[in-house]
Order: structure tokens, then sequence, then C-alpha cells
């Protein structure tokens, strides 16, 4: 069962790192290094010579680097195809829009000019309201780059790096939208290396915003419940169910910092579906499983209402689920 | 009534709690596996700067760096982009054990004037906790694992007290002294043995003869490991005591005779000692801390061995014998033989940098033939491995001997080092190659690396080495 390095499916003698001095040793075939071999006298023995004129200090240089993976995860290739779908649709729309517009104003000019004017002013307003719109989006994605830009800063940083400006920065937004976080956030301000940096904000700021997050969550739970145990047509519960779904996830990003524009909920809608929280396989298996019990014993309780049961179930996990996406620091 | 709504919100948040608690265990226990990794070996082998590189690296790869390329290919063999997500390095916990201070020894290894670990004086143990992507068809629909590996870092004397365990004192007298009798020994336990030449054996206990004979036994020992770089020194605490320091059951030395001992006399006095410290360190160490491992990496100088001599190499060679056939019995179960938890023991002779790479594959060589391993049941391998890699390779010269370069320990300026003749097999004894004079090899100064460890640390083979332990596990 010996397992000979040579003959392994990792390869030969592969160099630790990228920039490996390119010496003339290197590559050398059999013959030469038993050349090399028949050189040395069998009873030379081991020696530290004299220093040599040149060369000072060994350094090693810099490895080369990894591609490591966004913790958003990347879309599936047919969600990429859906939202250059999206786009183009939006575009046939806002085009369509703009050219029949075009066409409204040159029909109102040629049946009067009072009307053209006024139709130029509708057309103008419009416009400059979609603009503005597409401002708060643009300054929306900024705001979850930013976010994602300090995730990145704080998976990176070395412990004994100095914490960032961003950082204080987001928890003072924090502080702003949770008063009772003011203390964790100041405490945080006055951290030296990112090394306690990032242990004041694991015990000390998160855990002020996951009971947030937990308190809305077990609110939209109880709405769901109420909601779904009242209402007579499973479309209507659907229908209920993604509107209390989503002011959910606008409330807990808002809470984060996270400025909920359509794009914005649209990549959180995205990271949420592809990112290890909520796939499917194992952990669904498992959700699955806790569902059912829920379902059982509610059922005993409620008759009708253990589909709702499980339904406000499923809003505390989407809580968690937004919180985990919005977090510049991991769940440990 | 509000007292009403506020039961029926503690009802509800006891409800979420529990259930969150259950769905975050039986995610731990679908998602989450844990890998004991056993770094051992011999005294000044390398394993607290082998353990600080394999933490520090790991991290560094974690952060995006390609620390360790061929963990890294072995991720994408056949056709699986499987990735390393993310690298932590779990806090200190609650742990009993001292914390493995990682980013103090690469301090230490980075600073101004850098500087090797002092010796290892007492257990310590690290965590590490790698988030890894699954593979196949499925595995960008199931979330990802967490492989953690824990590691732990002891001094290496202690572990030649683990084929003491089986032993009476009677047998361990006897084995002792004959070595004792041998050369290189023998040069350097006159003292020693004339003590012994002076006793009765059945004579009555005496504290103070007990105590002389201790202190004597001790300086041996450390004679042996100072001056002729010995490694099989037994007991292993006699050397580093550890935090419990010296106690009176440590008060005992090697005492011919057969039989069972008079009562009252010194050997009976010496064999109830052996008994007491053998229990101790069983009850201490080895049972708690040495039990189970799934993965064993045993780290050998032998390299400095081979510079040394005969009797260092073949002392060596016997040391890692006994501690790999110490560790497989106790790795397997009581009840079933047959049946190990440990799957995988690599065989790493350290300081390979030491070698330039055209003798590297003759040093793997010789070292897979003196260390010898691959008994049925797991998987066994021998590599050279540099944890810090504190030397260049030299440039070649028709003609002239291969050298790397190295800056020794208090020097500014690299000099050349020439390991001279490295034999892919072990010379038979009394071959020329055993003329060869004793040689220390050189200490050098560690390199130019950045004390943060972003950059990880410089290496030789440590990524074919994790890629082979962790195949089965990543």
């Amino acid at each position: 069962m010996t397992n000979r390095p040579g003959k392994t499916s990792l390869g030969g003698n592969q160099p630790g790192w990228a920039d490996e001095p390119q010496t003339a040793t290197r590559g050398r075939d059999d013959a030469l290094r038993a050349s090399f071999d028949a050189s040395l006298d069998t009873a030379m023995g081991p020696a530290l010579l004299e220093p040599e004129a040149t060369g000072g200090l060994i350094r090693h240089g810099e490895p080369g680097s990894l591609g490591v993976p966004d913790s958003a995860g990347k879309a599936a290739g047919w969600l990429a195809s859906l939202g250059s779908f999206g786009a183009a649709a939006a575009l046939l729309v806002l085009g369509s829009f703009g050219l029949g517009l075009g066409l409204m104003i040159d029909d109102l000019f040629n049946a009067s000019p009072v009307l053209g004017w006024l139709g130029t002013g509708l057309g103008i307003g419009v416009g400059a309201t979609m603009l503005w719109g597409l401002g708060r989006e643009w300054r929306a994605l900024r705001r979850l780059d930013a976010l994602e830009d300090l995730a990145r800063t704080l998976r990176e940083a070395p412990d004994r790096a100095a914490p960032p400006r961003a950082l204080i920065r987001w928890a003072e937004g924090v502080a702003e939208r949770l008063p009772e976080a003011s203390a964790a956030v100041a405490e945080l301000g006055r951290a030296s290396t990112m090394e306690e940096a990032r242990g004041l904000l694991r015990t000390g700021l998160m855990p002020i915003l996951d009971a947030r997050v937990k308190a809305l969550g077990w609110q939209s739970a109880r709405q769901v419940f109420l909601t779904a145990a009242v209402l007579p047509s499973p479309a209507l519960d659907a229908g209920a169910m993604a509107l209390i779904g989503l002011r959910l996830m606008r409330q807990v990003a808002v809470l984060h910092g996270v400025r909920p524009g359509a794009v914005v909920l649209w990549r959180l809608l995205r990271r949420l579906a592809f990112s290890a929280g909520l796939t499917a396989g194992v952990d669904l298996a498992v959700e699955a499983g806790v569902e059912q019990l829920v379902e059982g014993h509610a059922a005993k309780l409620a008759g009708g209402a253990a589909g709702a049961a499980v339904a406000a179930r499923r809003m505390t996990r989407l809580a968690a689920l937004c919180a985990e996406a919005c977090r510049p620091v991991p769940r440990q | 009534m509000a007292a009403n709504g506020l039961g029926l919100g503690l009802g509800l948040d006891w409800i979420g709690n529990n259930l969150t608690r259950l769905t975050d265990e039986a995610e731990r226990f679908l998602n989450e596996s844990t890998l004991r990794v056993a770094i051992t070996g011999l005294s000044r082998s390398g394993k607290t700067v082998f353990i600080t590189s394999l933490i520090a690296n790991m991290l560094a790869m974690g952060r995006g760096r390609d620390t360790l390329p061929a963990l890294s290919r072995m991720m994408r063999e056949g056709g699986e982009e499987r990735r390393i997500r993310s690298v932590r390095l779990e806090p200190a916990g609650t742990q009993a054990l001292d914390w493995f201070d990682a980013a103090d020894k690469l301090r230490d290894l980075a600073g101004a004037s850098p500087h090797w670990p002092p010796r290892t004086s007492d257990l310590a143990s690290a965590s590490l906790t790698l988030t890894v992507e699954r593979g196949g068809p499925f595995g960008t629909w199931l979330p990802p694992r967490r492989v953690r590996l824990e590691l732990l870092d002891y001094p290496g004397e202690w572990l030649l007290d683990l084929p003491l365990l089986d032993q009476s004192h009677e047998a361990w007298s006897a084995a002792t002294l004959e070595l004792l009798r041998r050369p290189p020994r023998a040069a350097i336990a006159g003292d020693f043995l004339a003590f012994l030449a002076s006793l009765d054996p059945n004579a009555p206990a005496e504290e103070p003869v007990a105590r002389r004979g201790f202190m004597l036994y001790r300086e041996l020992l450390a004679t042996a490991r100072d001056r002729l770089g010995l490694r099989w020194l037994q007991p292993g605490r006699f050397l580093v005591p550890g935090p419990k320091g010296d106690s009176p059951m440590m008060w005992f030395f090697p005492l011919p005779g057969k039989g069972a001992p008079a009562p009252g006399s010194l050997r009976e006095l010496l064999a109830r000692r052996f008994d007491a410290y053998r229990d101790d360190m069983r009850a201490s160490y080895f049972d708690p801390w040495f039990a189970r491992f799934d993965r064993q990496v045993v780290l050998v100088d032998a390299l400095g061995a081979l510079c040394a001599g005969e009797g260092a190499f073949e002392d060596a060679r016997h040391a890692v014998e006994q501690i790999a056939r110490a560790y497989d019995t106790r790795s397997r179960s009581r009840w079933l033989p047959g049946f190990s938890t440990l799957k995988r023991v690599a065989f790493v002779a350290s300081k390979a940098d030491y070698a330039p790479e055209v003798q590297r594959p003759a040093f793997e060589s010789l070292f897979r033939a003196m260390v010898g391993g691959g008994d049925g049941g797991r998987m066994v391998n021998h590599l050279a491995v540099s944890a810090l890699r504190c030397t260049e390779e030299g440039e070649a010269r028709p003609g002239e001997p291969p050298v790397v370069y190295g800056v020794p320990m208090g020097e500014q300026r690299r000099r050349p080092f020439r390991p001279g003749h490295i034999p892919a097999a072990p010379p038979p004894p009394g071959d020329a190659f055993w003329r060869r004079p004793y040689f220390e090899l050189p200490v050098f100064r560690p390199p130019v690396i950045d004390p943060d460890g972003r950059e990880g640390m410089p290496h030789i083979g440590m990524d074919r080495l994790l890629a082979w332990l962790l195949e089965d596990a990543l």
C-alpha cells in the first residue's frame, strides 16, 4: 500500500511557489542528474563554504494568485441568460415608450403648439423621473458593491492591519438605524487591529443586528401566519407571502446599510437562490424534515392552519438568509 | 391579557430557538467533518515550524494566494472545479490545552531579528476550518462542506515515552543498558555505568542514591542529545519536564536485575517510580490527546542524522521505527485489531531545503529505505519537505558539487552549503561513507517573509504532502 510520490496522481516534484528561482539544475534529465552523482566523491562530506561576494538575505518573492470565488456565488448560465432577456425586454418597453411618446408629441404639435408644448413638458417630466429612479438604482448598487468590498477587505486583511475606515463608516450607519448598537459601534471604533475589529464585530455588533433581524422575521412570520390562515384562496396566500417576503427583505437590507432598489433586490434574490444558505440538497432536506414536524404538530392544533405555520417558519428563515447575504462578515 | 401575550411570545421564541438548534445540529452533522492530524516527530525535527507553515499557508490559500499549488491542482482533478472557499483559524474556545499561537510564531520567524521558535515545552493545539465547495454534477446545488483540521504540538521528547507504555522497568532497564554499553553511547556513559557497577541491586532503598542515579542518567541523556545528536532518549520528560517540573516519581534510572525485586530494595523503589511515571504519562498525555488520530505526519531530521554519523543515523532510524510501531498499536481498536482510525501516515524528512534539487530524489530514496513503513491497512508515503524554505538553489558548475545558498544565523551574507554525497540507500554498517567526520548542520536564518502571513510561508513539498494527506477528505 506504499504510495511512492513519483507515481501518485499529484504529479512530480512541483515547486511550492510560482516564482521558484529558475536555476541551471531545474529540468535536468536523468542522464545529467546521473553525471552530477558521478561527479560527487562518495566520501565528500557536508561543508558550509566561505561567503560569496554578492547576495544578501534570502527572499523568495510572492506566490501566485488563485481565483477565489465571490462569497455571493455566481449565477447559473440560464439565470444570467434570464437577466439578459429581462434587460432586452426592458429596453424594448422603454424604447417603444420613448418612440410612442415622440410620435404622440409630434401629433400634438400638429394639432396645436400649446398641446405640443404640454406634451413635451409631460415627456420631460416622465424622463426626469425615470432618470431619477435610475440614479437611485445606481446609488443602491454602489452601496451594495461597497459592502461587498468591505466583506472582501474583512476577509483578506491580515490580523495586525488597522481596521479600514469603510468598516467604521458602515458600523456608524448601522448605529443610526439601531440606537441600541451605539455602544458596540463606539467600541469597534476603538479597535486598533483587524483581529480586534473582527472579534468586536462578531461579539458586539452582529448579535444586536441578528436580534433585530430575528424580530423582523418573527413579525413577518406572524403576519404570514394570520394572512394565510384567513385568506380563502391559495393563490392569494402566495401573493401575500411574496409581498410580505419582499418587504421583509427590504427591511433586512436597509438594516444592514443596503439601499433596496429593484436591481439590488433582484441581486439579493439571486444571491439567496445561489448562495450556500438556500441551495437545495442537504440543507433543504433538513428544512423539509423540520417543516414536516411543524406541520404535523400544527395540524393537530390548528387544522387548516398547518400550512400557515410552515409559511411563517419560512419567513424567519428568509430573514436569516437575507441577513446572511448582507453581512460583511460570514456567520461562524 | 398582556401576560398571555408575553407567554405566547416566549413560547414561540422557545420553539424557534429549539428548531434553530435542531437544524444547526443536523446541518453540522451533514456538512461538517473533523480530521485529527498528529504532527509527530523527534525533538528538533521542526514540528512547531511545520504547524506554523501549515496554518499560514492554508490561511493564505483561503485568501486567494496559491501557496499550495499541488493542493489546488488536486482539487481540480477529475474535471471537478472544487475550491477551498475560505480557511479560518478557530478561536481558542474553552480548551484545557495551550493555544498554538501561529501568528506569534510567524512574528518570531519574520521579525527584524528573526529566530526559530524555542523548544516546545508543553502541549498546544490549533484548529483550522476549511470551507470546501462540493464537486460532482450537483455540487453547485449543495451547500459547501466544512472540514476541521485539529493539530497538536508537543515536545518531541515526550513521544519517546510512547513505547514505554508497554514495558516494565526490568525490560526497559535491560534494553537501555544494552544500548549504553554500545557505541556511540559507550563513549559518554562511563560515569553512569561506573555508578551502576558500585550498586547492589538488592540493597535497601536509599533516597540520596536514587536521586544521584537520576541526576547522572539525566546528564547522560542531555550529553547524548547535545554532543552526539542522538534522539532515542528515554524517558522524554527527563529532558523536557513540562509544566509539572521534576517530581519524585521521575527519580529513577535503569538498574539491571531479573525477576521480582525484593521488597524495600532500591530496585523495587525504582520500579514503582517507573510504573508511576508511565501511568502518569498515559493518563495525562497519551490517553486524552494521542489516542485517536485520523492522519499522522512523522517528521524526521534525516539529513542531520546522516551528517552526524552512523550512530546518530541508526539511532534516529530506531527511534522512528519504535514510535511508528507504538502508534500503530495504539491506533488500533482493542476489540477489532484490524480496524484503525489512522488511515494515512506520512513519513517526512524535514530540512529538504538543505539538499539541492538535484539531490532531493536520492534524499527521498534514502529516507524511504531508512524508515521503511507500509504495513497493512493504511497508506504510507515518504516525502522530503521543508516547512520554511531558508535556502536558494545554487548555480550548478560543471565538475563542482551542487550547493544551496543560505544565511547562517547571526550573519547577513549568504554562504554556499554543500550537503556532500547523499546516497540513495543507507550505506551498510562499517562502510567508508561512515568514516566522514561528525558534522552538525548549520542553522540558517529564516528568509524574509511577511510578518502578517499574507503570502504564507515559502516551502518545499508542503503542498504535495497536504494534497496526499487530505486527498480523500477534501
